[in-house]
């Protein structure tokens, strides 16, 4: 089975620092884990999802008519 | 009237008799000091306690009442606070170090609806920092203990309000729920946890954690008396521009109705996967208990209601980590351990994966929408398991957080109550999750307040009954 490459901690740490954010080596080795895997879930989260579905709009649920 | 009773009192109860002249609001108040004064060092639920403007007001209150101004169910009650709403005067910590010293100018409208019901305000309690998290293991103030069981968290994000209850230090107390705040608590300390429809009660003074799945709510230790509560703060506000627009309304006025008629809804798949056995056990039971008052049950389908959490996920940590961002760059090493890491995954989510997980939140809103076509309520547990022990790890990952039954109804913000359903082997609570059609919080409160009836489990913890 293929494996997919690691983000590199260079680029988690320039994306963090364009932000706002500090982040040393040791914390973006730490992180890459938890974001690699929230992303691969998130990829995954509109599988089949009509093209056509909008976001949800802020506020209050509808009432049921 | 002896300590322990007056505790053990559910707040309707009190305000009734308050109302009566049977009892003082000052002897009221002063029964609830003693109480946090002998019980809070080993719970540590309070952060700030605000005795002397509390018995100033029980005072007032007093006054009030003996010359016939009387304010309501709830006049002279006393409760706490979370301690992230805005409370004039009082310092606001959200639970952290960052706002240790922050005393905030004016109440929150929440606040002040509160105090124009004549409620009491005893204090502030213990949360986890800043809301995100689920324990109340608080780094800078110090974990809060389920009275249950002192070894064990009593849940979070609000687990002062939770512990505070159980152990009858207070009556009532307000929470605030983004991804089951207001029910774990409630659920693991024994209570009763009510997050409303979105947008029903106003969140102008309460801090973000993620401003679309952010639901202020009753907690409370019978569902009379979430139901009064929720009477009190409900209704529009200028102040939040997603508030709805509906006026105040009385949601006890159906509670005594029962539940002959209803049509309770058994959600599949995901609800009862992976329960502790006494949990499940508990909640057929519960089940059961609804079916022999005269519900009918029928099993419902939600088809995708397994990405529930992932979406959830992505939005909260989005948002909370947006809202953060100016300490997170200023003064990050001020957070605490795992809020600092929660926080630091949002700024690597990009916005296409943001606004997929909202189209996520639309589609599980309008099969939600199906569902109660034919179904009243939806009954599930609130969560797979009882409390945990201080320091054990808590998942976040979407098949073993413990969260992972309540987050789908902030997605679709429905109103969703936590009530107990027994105790596992261990003695420690276990909780219901009960959740309706949005804005039918009266049905919700009904059918859990049928259970609570015909089940009655006790809501003091066992230390706090002598």
């Amino acid at each position: 089975m293929e494996r997919t490459p690691h983000m590199s901690i260079e680029v988690l740490i320039e994306i963090a620092r364009q932000q706002g954010i500090g982040l040393d080596a040791a914390r973006a080795l730490d992180l890459r884990a938890r974001v690699e895997s929230l992303l691969a879930r998130l990829a995954r989260v509109t599988d089949g999802l009509e093209r056509g579905r909008q976001p949800a709009p802020g506020g209050p649920p509808r009432r049921p008519t | 009237m002896s300590l322990p009773k007056l505790a053990a009192s559910s707040a309707a109860d009190l305000g009734r008799r308050l109302a009566h002249r049977e009892l003082s609001p000052v002897e009221v108040v002063a029964d609830s000091l003693a109480r946090i004064e002998r019980f809070d060092p080993k719970l540590n639920s309070f952060l700030t306690v605000t005795g002397e403007s509390a018995l100033a007001d029980a005072r007032t209150a007093e006054a009030e009442i003996a010359a016939g101004r009387h304010r309501g169910p709830l006049h002279g009650v006393p409760l706490g606070l979370k301690d992230i709403f805005d409370t004039a005067g009082v310092r606001t910590t959200s639970g952290s170090r960052i706002l240790t010293a922050n005393v905030p100018a004016r109440d929150a409208p929440v606040v002040e609806r509160l105090r124009a019901a004549g409620t009491i305000v005893l204090g502030k309690l213990n949360l986890h920092e800043f809301a995100y998290g689920t324990t109340t293991t608080n780094p800078h103030f110090g974990p809060c203990r389920n009275p249950w069981d002192l070894d064990r968290v009593p849940g979070g994000s609000s687990g002062g309000s939770g512990a505070a209850l159980a152990a009858g230090l207070c009556h009532l107390s307000l929470g605030t729920d983004t991804g089951g705040s207001i029910r774990v608590p409630a659920s693991v300390c024994g209570g009763v946890g009510l997050k409303p429809t979105f947008g029903r009660v106003p969140r102008g003074g309460v801090l973000p954690l993620a401003w679309s799945l952010d639901h202020v709510g009753p907690m409370a230790r019978c569902v009379e008396d979430a139901a009064l509560l929720l009477c009190a703060v409900a209704g529009t506000d200028a102040g939040d521009p997603w508030s709805s627009r509906d006026g105040a309304e009385d949601f006890t006025a159906d509670l005594e109705r029962g539940v002959r008629g209803l049509t309770i809804g058994i959600p599949e798949p995901l609800f009862f996967d992976g329960l502790e056995p006494d949990v499940g056990q508990a909640v057929a039971q519960a089940i059961d208990v609804l079916e022999r008052l005269g519900a009918s049950t029928r099993r419902v389908t939600w088809p995708h209601v397994d990405r529930a959490y992932t979406a959830f996920h992505a939005m909260l940590a989005s948002e909370a980590s947006a809202f953060h961002r100016p300490w997170m760059g200023a003064r990050p090493e001020d957070y605490g351990a795992d809020v600092r890491a929660a926080l630091e995954i949002g700024y690597f989510i990009p916005a296409t994966a943001y606004l997929d997980a909202r189209r996520v939140q639309l589609l599980l809103r309008d099969e939600l929408d199906m569902i109660f076509e034919a179904a009243d309520v939806l009954v599930t547990p609130a969560l797979p398991r009882t409390a945990p022990p201080i320091g054990e790890p808590i998942s976040r990952e979407p098949t073993q957080s413990w969260t992972r039954f309540l987050a789908p109804f902030n997605l679709t913000g429905s109103p969703a109550i936590s009530v107990p359903c027994g105790c596992d082997r261990l003695g420690l609570p276990i909780g219901l999750q009960i959740a309706g059609r949005p804005f039918d919080e009266a049905t919700v409160l009904r059918v859990a307040r049928a259970y609570e009836r015909e089940c009655g489990w006790p809501t003091l913890a066992p230390m706090a009954r002598d």
